[in-house]
């Protein structure tokens, strides 16, 4: 395997896994019903 | 382009964009180094020596904002006795400037202090013993409490789901002793911050871009940017709130007993003052709330609860919007002063008790 395409698969793992550390934290959020809360007077 | 560049840019693009067992390996391993950092960097220790802006999802974020404020007050080790000021959002507004009361305070008792705003929106009286319990004995100087009647009739379910979804990220043991006085079964620990308030960093997981664009800088004063509530909105914010103060004649007790171990908690560390406030109303909410005979009862009631509370505690019960001379216009709802020369009297008004019960602390605990 040469280097342009390792460097190629190395950005998919980085971009890809950022994408699912993200999802999942998301969906973990909310699951748990984690959110911001904001305040409303009516 | 020349051939050896076409190929190598389509070598690259085969990797980047075909799907491939590697490139698979490779994203389940960047997750994991992900999860493996927050696990081990996101700490107590982080969130109380890093700019809150930097956890917070936007300039609104109260509770991001306040959970660093609170870690870095309980760390910070400064000789300037503290005010700080426990509460929810009709505090925040109320308050012209920390620097502004600190100023003030300055003039008064002739020392320097630093001025806490430990608020955040429908801040509860179970929150704010979490703060309480997590600033004292680290922090020497006043601590004011804010008491609502609205606030003191919550009832105890709201304290489940808080239990459930805490939206301040602060381990506290007096918050944990609340609850197993409510009976409420405390969620699993860990021993690990971000693992224990994953609910916390989960609900703002794009605060994360704030690494590229800088903290946020927080807003204290939110309510200057809150629209004139329509007619029909107002009734629906009296009704809300005369549903509410319906519930203190069952809950006020329960949440008064609260305070009390609160008041205890601080008075047990030591170096602390403490000050009841009651949170400002708008005058024409007032005036709609003890026009309803169901609910002008359960706030006389409040009222005689609250004096009696700071007797028995031996603590000054501060009452000051009407000498404040706060008026309808100067508020955006029931309870938020929009108004800047309305918070800065307010503002006046509170800096002159607080430098008199700094002089004498006998004073207004006659209630």
């Amino acid at each position: 395997m040469g280097f342009p395409r390792l460097l190629g698969i190395t950005l998919q793992a980085l971009v890809l896994g950022t994408l699912l550390f993200l999802a999942v934290a998301r969906l973990v959020g909310l699951e748990s019903g984690a959110r911001i809360f904001r305040y409303q007077a009516f | 382009m020349n051939r050896p560049s076409r190929r190598w840019l389509s070598e690259l693009a085969a990797g980047a964009f075909h799907p491939s067992l590697p490139a698979l390996v490779g994203t389940v391993l960047v997750a994991a180094v992900l999860l493996l950092s927050c696990v081990t960097l996101l700490t107590q220790d982080l969130l109380a020596g890093a700019d809150c802006g930097y956890f917070m999802a936007d300039w609104k974020d109260d509770y991001a904002y306040l959970t660093c404020t609170v870690l870095q007050a309980a760390r910070t080790d400064s000789p300037k006795p503290a005010i700080a000021l426990i509460g929810a959002s009709a505090l925040r507004e109320s308050i012209a400037g920390a620097d502004y009361l600190a100023g003030l305070m300055t003039e008064g008792p002739g020392r320097e202090f630093r001025v806490l705003p430990l608020t955040a929106a429908g801040l509860t009286h179970w929150e704010a013993a979490a703060i309480a319990d997590r600033i004292a004995g680290r922090v020497q100087g006043m601590v004011v409490l804010e008491v609502s009647p609205g606030k003191m009739a919550l009832p105890q379910g709201f304290f489940e789901d808080l239990v459930r979804q805490p939206r301040l990220a602060l381990d506290s043991a007096a918050f944990d002793e609340e609850a197993r006085l409510a009976g409420i079964a405390l969620p699993r620990r860990t021993g690990n911050f971000f693992l224990d308030h994953h609910g916390f960093f989960s609900a703002r997981p794009w605060a994360v871009l704030n690494l590229v664009k800088g903290p946020v800088v927080p807003g204290l004063h939110q309510a200057r940017t809150w629209r004139v509530l329509s007619e029909d909105e107002w009734a629906n914010a009296e009704a809300s709130l005369r549903r509410r103060i319906g519930g203190y004649t069952e809950n006020g007790p329960r949440n008064f007993e609260v305070m009390g171990r609160t008041i205890a908690r601080l008075r047990d560390a030591g170096g602390f003052q403490v000050v009841l406030l009651e949170s400002v109303r708008n005058p024409r909410a007032d005036r709609i709330m003890r026009d309803s005979p169901e609910c002008s009862k359960a706030l006389t009631m409040y009222e005689n609860d609250v004096r009696t509370h700071a007797e028995t505690w031996g603590v000054p019960y501060l009452d000051i919007t009407a000498e404040a001379e706060l008026a309808p216009g100067e508020f955006i709802d029931t309870s938020h002063i929009w108004d800047t020369d309305a918070a800065k009297r307010y503002t006046r008004v509170l800096a002159a008790h607080l430098a008199a019960f700094m002089k004498n602390p006998q004073t207004g605990r006659e209630g």
